[in-house]
């Protein structure tokens, strides 16, 4: 089975420093992977060349076999913000990466009207974001990057900016929605019980400049305490020891 | 409820002073310690308004034309060079500079020249306002436009939006903020601009008929042209503020 994503060897430097180094990683149908590591480790730099905003100094990135080096809007890509557009409804907000693939306005908002009620927005679609709480804003900027690519999701820290309640709720809801949809997703966290609840493999990245140092299979049963299960507390102990060793 | 009662009479302050302001006034121009056709009392100002009601609605709506026309031309003009500008980074940089600097010209300093060469007739008046607006008008839409959150100028990147696209969808809506501030000064500036052009010469106007009450040394009818002029602005400004209202109704929701 080939890779839905695949990044071969990609190093980029800025001003002479060089921030990420030979990174190869990949992604199978269905998969959800993490990407493990501390701020500042390259981690987003890594996403930008994924998501073909730039080009890597050396290395390429596949999608599905082809390359895609450099190419935008192929994949995609959630930033750590919600980035929903203060002048747009929800709906509207949703909508956006259909209408901008050209699909007609009816089409596009009566499948962004789907799409938000899936992600249990529906009676919401014609707020404004900033009537939303932070957790429905997230669900929101996640409907809309589903919307554009269901096969292939970058998403960088989706739930760092909520609070933990409501972030334990959504990782939840979140891995079944993209269960349900066999969606691949690439994410970047610095969380490690994140890591572990949300993947099926973790690569964990560290050093100056960034490097992929080690990569673990996850296999934590679903369930609702899934974060107090043996597996759980396992993998924790081999990932911290794996990130002390660094 | 306290709260409501302070606020209302926090609203008081300002009203009562004026009311205190006009009766000193009044005081001052009956007493005779200015001479009574230097200082016209309030009363005499009101009665002036009131009897030139007719004569002062007529020179408005010309001075509202001049206003409009203007400002409608630099409008269009500040929009187009605006969108130019933000698409070709070499006009921005050609550009930008001067247009601050040209902020500093008084436009009133350039009004007999435009007189000279236009003549005395609508020209000139519609000239001026546009210079007066232009370029507040351009710089407010440039500052909006940059104002655009770079996240989401990201994020359209990476779903490969046209240019267009992007500044339809974003640029031109995060500019609107910075858009009606420079709207709201904008359109106190027309109608300056619009009165200075006519008080060097023409035949209907505000300015004109300020003119013409000045060398008939009419006092109370100067104060009641001042009036008018004043209420224009304020009413002009206002309903720029209920037109940004309509133009963004998420504003209300945005907490501060």
């Amino acid at each position: 089975m080939s890779a839905v994503l695949e990044t071969r060897g990609v190093t980029k430097s800025y001003e002479g420093r060089k921030i990420i180094d030979d990174i190869s990683v990949f992604v199978n149908e269905g998969e959800m992977v993490s990407l493990l590591g501390v701020s500042g480790i390259g981690k987003t730099t890594l996403f930008n060349i994924a998501s073909g905003l730039e080009m890597p100094d050396e290395g390429s990135v596949y999608l599905e076999g082809t390359d895609v080096t450099g190419r935008a809007g192929k994949v995609g890509y959630m930033q750590q913000n919600d980035l929903l557009l203060p002048f747009k409804t929800v709906l509207q907000n949703v909508a956006v990466p259909l209408i901008l693939s050209k699909v007609g306005k009816k089409e596009a908002y009566a499948k962004a009207k789907d799409a938000l009620d899936e992600f249990a927005l529906g009676e919401y679609a014609n707020l404004y974001p900033a009537q939303l709480s932070g957790g429905m804003r997230q669900r929101a900027a996640l409907a809309r990057t589903f919307l554009y690519s269901g096969k292939m999701m970058l998403l960088d820290e989706p739930f760092s900016a909520l609070d933990a309640m409501t972030r334990s709720d959504m990782q939840k809801w979140f891995k079944r929605v993209v269960r349900e949809h066999n969606a691949a997703t690439l994410f970047i966290t610095h969380d490690v019980n994140e890591a572990i609840l949300l993947s099926d493999r973790i690569y964990i990245m560290s050093g100056a400049p960034g490097r992929i140092t080690s990569e673990i299979k996850v296999d934590v049963k679903e369930c609702d305490d899934a974060d107090l299960s043996e597996e759980f507390i396992a993998a924790k102990k081999r990932i911290l020891g794996l990130i002390r060793r660094e | 409820m306290k709260k409501k009662r302070r606020s209302i009479i926090n609203k008081l302050y300002m009203p009562l002073f004026a009311l205190a302001l006009v009766l000193i006034w009044e005081l001052i121009a009956i007493s005779g310690i200015v001479p009574k056709f230097m200082l016209p009392s309030p009363v005499k100002v009101a009665l002036a308004l009131f009897n030139e009601r007719a004569i002062l609605a007529s020179h408005l709506l010309w001075t509202l034309i001049e206003a409009g026309i203007g400002m409608g031309f630099a409008l269009l003009g500040s929009f187009v060079l605006a969108v130019a500008m933000d698409r070709f980074d070499a006009l921005y940089r050609a550009i930008y500079p001067l247009a601050v600097i040209t902020q500093t010209v008084p436009t009133v300093a350039i009004a007999p020249l435009l007189v000279l060469w236009f003549g005395f007739g609508i020209a000139p008046k519609i000239l001026l306002v546009f210079l007066a607006c232009f370029f507040p008008l351009l710089v407010a839409l440039l500052t909006g436009i940059k104002s655009a959150d770079a996240g989401v100028l990201r994020l359209y990147r990476s779903m490969n939006a046209s240019y267009l696209k992007v500044l339809f969808d974003v640029k031109l809506p995060f500019a609107l903020e910075s858009f009606f501030s420079g709207l709201r000064i904008s359109t106190s500036y027309a109608v300056v601009g619009a009165v200075v052009a006519e008080w060097l010469g023409g035949s209907r106007g505000l300015g004109v008929y300020m003119t013409r009450v000045r060398k008939s040394f009419a006092f109370d009818k100067m104060f009641a042209v001042i009036i008018v002029i004043s209420v224009l602005s304020l009413a002009l400004m206002r309903l720029v503020s209920i037109i940004r209202r309509c133009a963004m109704p998420w504003k209300k929701y945005e907490k501060k």
